[in-house]
């Protein structure tokens, strides 16, 4: 072991803290290297120094100047009203408290939701009617509602009226695009079918007979296609 | 040597358990046996020897105080310098202001140490020597000064001083390294062997 190492190591050795293989090494080299154990004693001295210099002068146990105090202290426990409270018992009790309150709160927002969203739903249904009544100007409405407080459904109504007239006219959209999907004669069938009324339809030909009426032929009926069946079959064969 | 300590350890641990039902003789054993150990230390940080009496009794009044909340889960050493430490830091910043104080009027300080009576020689000789040790202890950072002076004190392990400050034992074995070869490079001088 190099002096360097030996010096590095002093204070630990002096401490008693080095492994046991460590300490040997560091005692085998101050047995024969003069330097490191000049350094040893400079240190041992300094150490010694410094413990008496820390000390106190005059130390003198005063229990007796102590002891009125003692009584006049209570324990912490011992203090009125004091009710010790395990740290992890604290920790539960906060987070069932915020786990109540976000639970009142979410329940509260989603009946004042709830309530918003039936009277925007009541204010559309009443601008419907107001609406519809406004387009002959020379009558009465007496379908009209006037809205108590408009600012409460300024926003949400139009949206709602938007998206009213968007479901309108995808309605629109897939009537016209079931009836250019229908094949050959079915198209104007379908079209014609309204005019024939509810029990219109009726398979015309063995190829299109067992073709089962798609979802946009039962759109444009508006009614369910009556099954058919073998005797039916039979009866369309001969 | 390891038993020994252990046994103490563990009459300390049930003297203290006698306290905590109540026993003031038992706290009075206490008080004989770490009122030395708690002075130096008090004595250590804050070089006024009636600064170190009075937080030295804070430190027993405050165990006596809060001797229900006591378990044996350390040495009673550790606890008893862990509750010393926390006072010590509560009084940290008045002590540090008086110091400020101290400084900023050094004709008093003058004229008092003119009118003391001068030591004889021995005395003055460790006298210079103690005001050597604290002036290059001033010069450390708080914590390094604290792992210094609590290893000093006799019955405490670095576990028990890691446990104390709060830091893993490598930090306690690496503030008390660079605090020794600071005082070392301070106090040199005079120590001509």
């Amino acid at each position: 072991m190099e002096c360097a190492d030996v010096r590095y190591r002093l204070v630990r050795y002096l401490d008693n803290d080095l492994p046991a293989s460590v300490h040997g090494a560091v005692e085998a080299h101050l047995e024969h290297c003069y330097l490191c154990q000049e350094e040893m004693n400079e240190l041992v001295s300094i150490l010694d120094t410094c413990r008496d210099a820390l000390r106190h002068p005059d130390p003198q146990p005063r229990f007796e100047a102590l002891r009125p105090s003692l009584k006049r202290e209570h324990a912490v426990s011992e203090a009125p009203g004091y009710r010790p409270v395990h740290v992890f018992r604290k920790v539960a009790t906060a987070a069932l408290a915020a786990a109540g309150i976000i639970l009142i709160a979410s329940v509260g927002l989603s009946a004042v939701q709830t309530a918003r969203v039936l009277v925007v739903l009541a204010e559309t249904e009443a601008g419907r009617d107001t609406e519809f009544v406004s387009t002959q100007p020379d009558q009465e409405k007496p379908n009209e509602v006037t809205n108590p407080n408009p600012s409460r459904s300024g926003l949400l109504l139009p949206l709602l009226l938007a998206w009213q007239t968007e479901i309108q006219h995808a309605e629109m959209q897939t009537f016209q695009l079931g009836a250019a999907n229908a094949p050959g004669e079915a198209k104007p069938e379908a079209q014609a079918a309204p005019e024939k009324g509810p029990d219109a339809y009726q398979p015309v030909s063995r190829g299109e007979s067992n073709r089962t009426p798609t979802k946009d032929a039962r759109v444009v009926t508006g009614h369910e296609p009556s099954r058919v069946g073998s005797s039916e079959k039979r009866a369309v064969m001969a | 040597m390891k038993t020994r300590n252990a046994f103490v350890e563990t009459a300390d641990a049930d003297v203290m358990l006698r306290v905590k039902w109540g026993s003031e003789s038992a706290f009075a054993e206490l008080y004989r046996r770490y009122y030395r150990k708690l002075l130096d230390f008090f004595y250590g940080m804050s070089r006024d020897t009636q600064l170190a009496e009075d937080l030295c009794h804070e430190t027993f009044l405050r165990v006596w105080q809060l001797r229900l909340r006591y378990a044996v889960t350390g040495s009673f050493a550790g606890y008893l310098f862990t509750v010393a430490r926390n006072i010590w830091l509560e009084r940290w910043r008045v002590v540090q202001r008086e110091w400020r104080w101290r400084a900023a009027a050094p004709v008093e300080s003058a004229a008092f140490e003119a009118l003391a009576p001068a030591p004889p020689d021995e005395l003055a000789h460790r006298a210079e020597i103690g005001e050597h040790v604290f002036m290059a202890l001033d010069a450390l950072p708080e914590e390094q000064r604290m792992a210094f002076v609590l290893r000093m004190i006799e019955g405490l392990s670095l576990e028990d001083i890691a446990r104390i400050m709060q830091c893993p034992v490598n930090t306690v074995r690496s503030r008390r390294l660079v605090a020794i070869t600071r005082l070392r490079e301070a106090l040199r001088g005079l120590f001509v062997l």
